[in-house]
């Protein structure tokens, strides 16, 4: 993925060489980077390649998703609503990935907002892919998921230590 | 023009050229038809296969090499008992006989029952009416051979990569609704049509196998109407009967109650076991709505119309419900609550 394809279609005619990048791009990303270089082959095989234009919302929040997104190039924006307005959350970068509580949550209703920044190439990969794999690659399955798991588990880790920092710092100026 | 705009023009245009493709060589759509129900039915043999560490298109190559050597072998046991069944029952012209029957039936019935239609020839409208909008159905069976096997290798082969290339082409804004609705649909039509042919298959061997223990010419042919038939929702149990019944006008031997009874049995079975477990589940429709969405088929698309109807409404109602969702039900649901309770968080509190 070193350059942002310019003609409308590009992501239609696709080469081998392009397929190498796209493993190299999803066995960089936390999720699958416990993956054989064959799964990572299948994987970049159903997965899909967004392009999407400066300012553009990938999705919003409270929107029903059905997957995550990996950024293989570019920035996006992630924001969350507030009576008050928008509020920035964070901005994510070329390999890190987004949404992935689509592939878990069944209600599926999207906790933030995401926007691309600049012209941003984003991986997605969704629900019912998932659910194939499981029952096709069952053993691939159980790796993607436990990775999963285990960000998943990380983030709840960091989100309970800002609590508890908020809440002293909320305690100390009280 | 917007981006967007034209993607979505494009995407259009792709789907026009395609669905006119099968219009304009209508040769090809029954073929690619059936290929698309020999592929769902393949499907899950195909990622037990997978399952087992083996790639999809070796497992393929195994399964067509398979496929063949059976469908030889079942061609060399009971294709010329079903020919010569076939021949014997089309020589016989039974069609024209009954209907013959019927009409010397005619002053009398309409004695008692007016306001009925004359019987004359009814039979043979009957069979024109439902085989007249699908002549090439069973007439061009070369092409069908050819063209068949070929299609259900490239559908299970290279189906996915297809539909890729189409959601390639979906905008943006509507790629993730487009996604979940298309993947919703074609599961649940896969569904349908496995447990529909898996029904037909079996009332199919009841009929057939009741039919050789009495000893009951033809029962092989008549096992396979009946099976074939039952796919066709509700109406299909009545067609399957419909050519013993003929049969029966004209031909003494099948005035016999145990043939009504296997028939009988093997739509009971049907109706109270094998379709409550294997169809009922996986049709949410109303039974009305399937009546009508089959009568609508019949009008439109004759036997393969009746066949396609209940596949097609049930698209239609993931699409309304898609909408249904989209516009009126409130995107903030109220979620079980996995943290601990209000007042056990303010003992928590009063602890501190």
């Amino acid at each position: 993925m070193s350059s942002h394809p310019h003609f409308l279609w590009k992501d239609l005619f696709q080469t081998d060489t392009h397929d190498k990048n796209l493993s190299s791009i999803l066995q960089n990303t936390a999720l699958f980077k416990t993956l054989t270089p064959r799964e990572l082959s299948y994987l970049s095989s159903i997965v899909y390649e967004r392009i999407y234009q400066p300012h553009e919302t990938v999705f919003q929040q409270n929107d029903r998703g059905i997957g995550m997104y990996i950024v293989a190039q570019g920035r996006v924006a992630v924001k969350s609503q507030s009576p008050s307005g928008d509020i920035l959350i964070t901005i994510l970068g070329q390999g890190s990935f987004f949404g992935e509580i689509a592939l878990v949550d069944p209600e599926n209703l999207r906790s933030a907002t995401v926007e691309s920044i600049e012209r941003s190439t984003l991986i997605g990969f969704f629900k019912p892919d998932l659910l194939a794999i499981m029952q096709s690659k069952p053993e691939m399955s159980v790796k993607i998921l436990l990775q999963l798991s285990t960000i998943l588990g990380r983030r709840l880790m960091e989100t309970t230590d800002k609590l508890s920092e908020l809440a002293s710092k909320v305690r100390e100026s009280a | 023009m917007d981006r967007n705009r034209l993607k979505l023009l494009i995407l259009a245009i792709a789907l026009i050229l395609l669905v006119g493709l099968f219009i304009v060589t209508p040769g090809i759509l029954e073929p690619a038809l059936l290929a698309c129900m020999f592929a769902t039915m393949l499907e899950p043999g195909v990622i037990w296969a997978e399952r087992q560490g083996t790639s999809r298109r070796h497992a393929l190559i195994l399964f067509f090499t398979l496929g063949f050597a059976l469908f030889s072998l079942i061609s060399a046991f009971c294709i010329v008992r079903i020919s010569s069944e076939w021949h014997a029952l089309r020589s016989l012209s039974y069609l024209k006989q009954a209907d013959a029957t019927l009409s010397t039936w005619d002053e009398w019935i309409h004695g008692i029952l007016p306001f009925l239609p004359p019987f004359a020839n009814t039979l043979q409208d009957i069979q024109k009416t439902l085989l007249a909008q699908t002549p090439t159905f069973f007439t061009s069976g070369f092409l069908w051979l050819l063209l068949t096997p070929a299609f259900t290798f490239m559908l299970l082969d290279d189906g996915s990569r297809f539909l890729r290339l189409l959601f390639n082409m979906v905008p943006n804004p509507y790629f993730e609704t487009s996604f979940a609705i298309t993947r919703s649909v074609l599961f649940s039509i896969a569904s349908y049509i496995r447990a529909k042919i898996l029904e037909a298959f079996l009332v199919g061997l009841m009929v057939s196998l009741g039919l050789i223990i009495m000893q009951v010419p033809y029962a092989l042919v008549l096992g396979m109407i009946a099976g074939c038939t039952n796919i066709v929702p509700y109406l299909g149990p009545l067609l399957g009967v419909l050519p013993v019944f003929i049969i029966a006008l004209v031909d003494t031997r099948f005035h016999n109650w145990s043939i009504a009874s296997v028939y009988l049995l093997a739509n009971c079975i049907d109706m109270f076991i094998i379709f409550p477990i294997v169809v009922a589940k996986l049709v949410r429709l109303h039974p009305l709505l399937i009546l009508s969405s089959v009568a609508l088929g019949q009008k439109y698309g004759g036997l393969l119309g009746m066949i396609l109807s209940v596949p097609l409404a049930s698209t239609c109602k993931i699409l309304l419900e898609a909408c249904f969702e989209a516009l009126y039900v409130p995107k903030k649901l109220k979620k079980p609550r996995l943290t601990p309770p209000e007042p056990l968080l303010q003992e928590q509190k009063n602890m501190t």
